[in-house]
């Protein structure tokens, strides 16, 4: 590929598990055990994985503990060797798998810096350019003179990233570090990935926080047992992921259940057979045309085609609206609004009203849950027929003529303006109105 | 040699490294290089009393007091070196695994500058010997031999814990077995008594001992103004050149691997 920062052709990692301290002695010594199956089992982190990764792009990589992720990682960083296939990458790479990086914990902040530039090849002087840099960036205040094992866990951070990210380099791999920074932080960090895309600067990063994922990345891999299991836009891709992960779940309470001698919930009897399916959903304007673009204020109704194999008399439909970045922005529950909606056997067609769309401005997707029956008050249960959640998107146009950020929601308000004479009544600083 | 290439390639990275070190050493200490002085001549002092006073060691007729100490002093300062190099170098690789978990970086360089760093408490104690020396008028022309003595003892203190950091990372247990092995070093090395006084029965335990022709070459350069023995520095500089390619073959290899056993 032409403007590939990163090239991987069938990678595979293989690690040993001896069967025994000397076999793996021998090994280290380099006596030849070399294949032989008898000293060890063989545990493949990573299995025949290929992709490329265009230069400029942020890739995230998501997957269950232990899928391979970080191994996936480490080879990419140069650290660890593939057993098998090859990594090319193009540039210079930076790293920044652990927190605190090589970090002396008697020295301080300052001189840690400088610390982390040797071993990542930079001599004092080059670190003196990016110093003022690094500590703006990792804003540590009066502790940047204090020994580094003082600081929190966010200020560690803070400070690892920010010279893993001041360094100059093509290529950055990122491990599940961001979660420790708090809410301002992130915002930074989110406004420097992005002028690493437009600088050409190449982000692969692990988390295991979709919502980051979906905010930061613009292609994601889902890893799953060593090997790609999905590959694409961060919005299919998680969604993908977090239906296995539904699943997961689901075998998993079932498994609990059996075990306890309980009888399998209906839900999940009806779920298990597939008997309940969404077929489509649209997102339709007033008219009754599909579409895929709304103005705020607008209504419009989500359409749900579904087939069901029994009656469903007592039914419960969920239409929960994400923004694309992960961000719940409602969750209409049929229930809760006193609607019954009595679901015939065969295929029907669920219609949900949204008198007026208050989002703002952007892109969003639904997901659309079926229930034989609801309790609101277990958020743990797994009551559901079907989930439907896939990344179909509307978007809600920014009104013409406004380049203001308008917010998450236009939420309608009324304006008044109160008489000033009143609310200066002197002795009554509160300003209320007696 | 390939390593001795990789020296001068990184020399001032290696230079830098063991500043870094220094100052990781002393962050949190109060008295920092004082410490380096003080502690030899502390091991000097119960060398003295122990040797000198309580058993009335004589390697010469007559010889005790102040010659004696001299005479200790000269066994004492390159086993002090040696000892802190492969103790610091064993564990150099280890106590970075971060960094080897997490960076691209020529690892062989953290044995090195262990070393290298260990060695500052030798080169004070040996400055102050020098001065002492050279108040009485001893120092001679064979004085410039201190220099091969010691080089070659930094490159055999680097071949072996190339190998040594490496063992430990997968045997913990190897630090230990340095620290026991330093310890009986200490007494069957002609510190504190010379070559002549072991009986002829086991001569061979300093013959083949590394640290023996290091210290005599010591005494005789510096005390006595002799050449030291070309067979001795022949045999150490054999020794170290074997240490110093198989040691950095062995780390070379491994080095790639090495990330996965930590």
């Amino acid at each position: 590929m032409e403007h590939a920062a990163i090239t991987v052709r069938g990678l595979s990692k293989r690690y040993k598990l001896y069967r025994s301290r000397p076999a793996r002695l021998l090994d280290f010594l380099g006596l030849r055990i070399g294949d032989d199956e008898r000293y060890f089992e063989e545990f493949w982190a990573l299995r025949d994985v290929s992709f490329d990764i265009v230069r400029g792009s942020t890739v995230g990589i998501i997957g269950r503990n232990g899928a391979g992720k970080s191994t996936l990682l480490k080879v990419l960083a140069g650290i660890s060797i593939p057993t098998r296939g090859e990594v090319t990458l193009n540039g210079r790479a930076s790293a920044l798998l652990e927190l605190g990086t090589g970090f002396h914990p008697d020295l301080t902040g300052h001189e840690n810096i400088f610390a982390s530039g040797l071993y990542l090849g930079l001599d004092r002087k080059a670190m003196e350019t990016l110093y003022k840099e690094i500590v703006a960036f990792a804003e540590l205040g009066e502790f940047l003179h204090q020994p580094v094992r003082t600081y929190s866990a966010g200020m560690h951070m803070r400070l690892a990233f920010s010279v893993a990210t001041s360094v100059p380099a093509d290529v950055q791999v990122i491990d599940e570090v961001l979660g420790v920074g708090d809410a301002y932080f992130f915002g930074k960090c989110l406004q420097r990935f992005q002028r690493f895309q437009e600088e050409g600067r190449t982000t692969v990063l692990v988390s295991h926080d979709l919502r980051t994922v979906l905010r930061l990345c613009s292609r994601c891999l889902w890893i799953d047992q060593g090997v790609i299991a999905a590959d694409g836009s961060p919005l299919e891709v998680v969604a993908a992921y977090t239906q296995s992960v539904y699943e997961e779940r689901d075998r998993a309470v079932e498994a609990g259940l059996s075990v306890l001698g309980a009888d399998v919930a209906p839900a999940q009897a009806l779920r298990r057979s597939g008997a309940v399916g969404v077929d489509s959903v649209q997102f339709v304007k007033a008219g009754g045309e599909p579409s895929c673009v709304f103005s705020i204020g607008e209504p419009m109704i989500v359409r749900i085609r579904y087939r069901s194999r029994v009656a469903l008399p007592q039914a419960v439909v969920s239409v929960t609206v994400y923004r694309t970045d992960g961000v719940i922005m409602c969750n209409a529950i049929s229930s809760l609004d006193d609607a019954k909606l009595d679901l015939a056997e065969g295929e029907g067609t669920i219609e949900v009203v949204f008198g007026q769309l208050l989002f703002g401005p952007g892109e969003y997707t639904v997901s659309v849950g079926i229930y034989p029956s609801l309790d609101l008050a277990d958020s743990a249960s797994m009551q559901h027929a079907v989930i439907w959640h896939k990344p179909h998107t509307f978007g809600v146009r920014r009104p013409d003529g406004i380049a203001l950020d308008l917010g998450v929601v236009r939420h309608p308000v009324r304006w008044r303006v109160v008489n000033p004479l009143h609310t200066m009544v002197p002795g009554n600083p509160s300003g209320a109105v007696s | 040699m390939s390593c001795l290439g990789m020296f001068f390639r990184h020399r001032r990275l290696l230079w830098n490294l063991i500043i870094l070190d220094f100052r990781v050493r002393y962050a949190g200490s109060r008295l920092g290089l004082v410490w380096l002085l003080v502690s030899p001549f502390i091991v000097l002092a119960a060398y003295l009393f122990l040797f000198g006073k309580v058993l009335q060691v004589q390697p010469e007729p007559g010889m005790r007091g102040f010659d004696y100490g001299l005479l200790v002093a000269c066994g004492l300062l390159p086993w002090i070196g040696f000892a802190e190099g492969v103790t610091r170098g064993t564990s150099s690789v280890l106590a970075q695994r971060n960094l080897l978990r997490s960076q691209v970086f020529p690892m062989e360089l953290l044995p090195v500058t262990a070393v290298c760093a260990a060695l500052l408490g030798q080169i004070c104690g040996t400055a102050l010997l020098l001065a002492v020396l050279g108040w009485r008028g001893a120092l001679g022309p064979a004085l410039m031999w201190l220099p091969v003595l010691f080089l070659l003892q930094t490159l055999l203190t680097i071949g072996i814990v190339w190998f040594l950091s490496c063992v430990n990372i997968l045997y913990r247990d190897t630090s230990q077995v340095v620290g026991f092995v330093i310890l009986l070093l200490m007494f069957v090395s002609p510190i504190a008594y010379t070559e002549r006084m072991v009986p002829a029965g086991l001569a061979w335990m300093v013959k083949v001992n590394p640290l023996f022709y290091l210290i005599d070459g010591y005494r005789e350069a510096l005390l006595f103004n002799h050449v030291p023995s070309l067979g001795g520095l022949t045999f150490l500089g054999g020794l170290a050149g074997l240490a110093l390619v198989t040691g950095h073959r062995y780390f070379m290899r491994l080095r790639r691997v090495l990330p996965d056993f930590v």
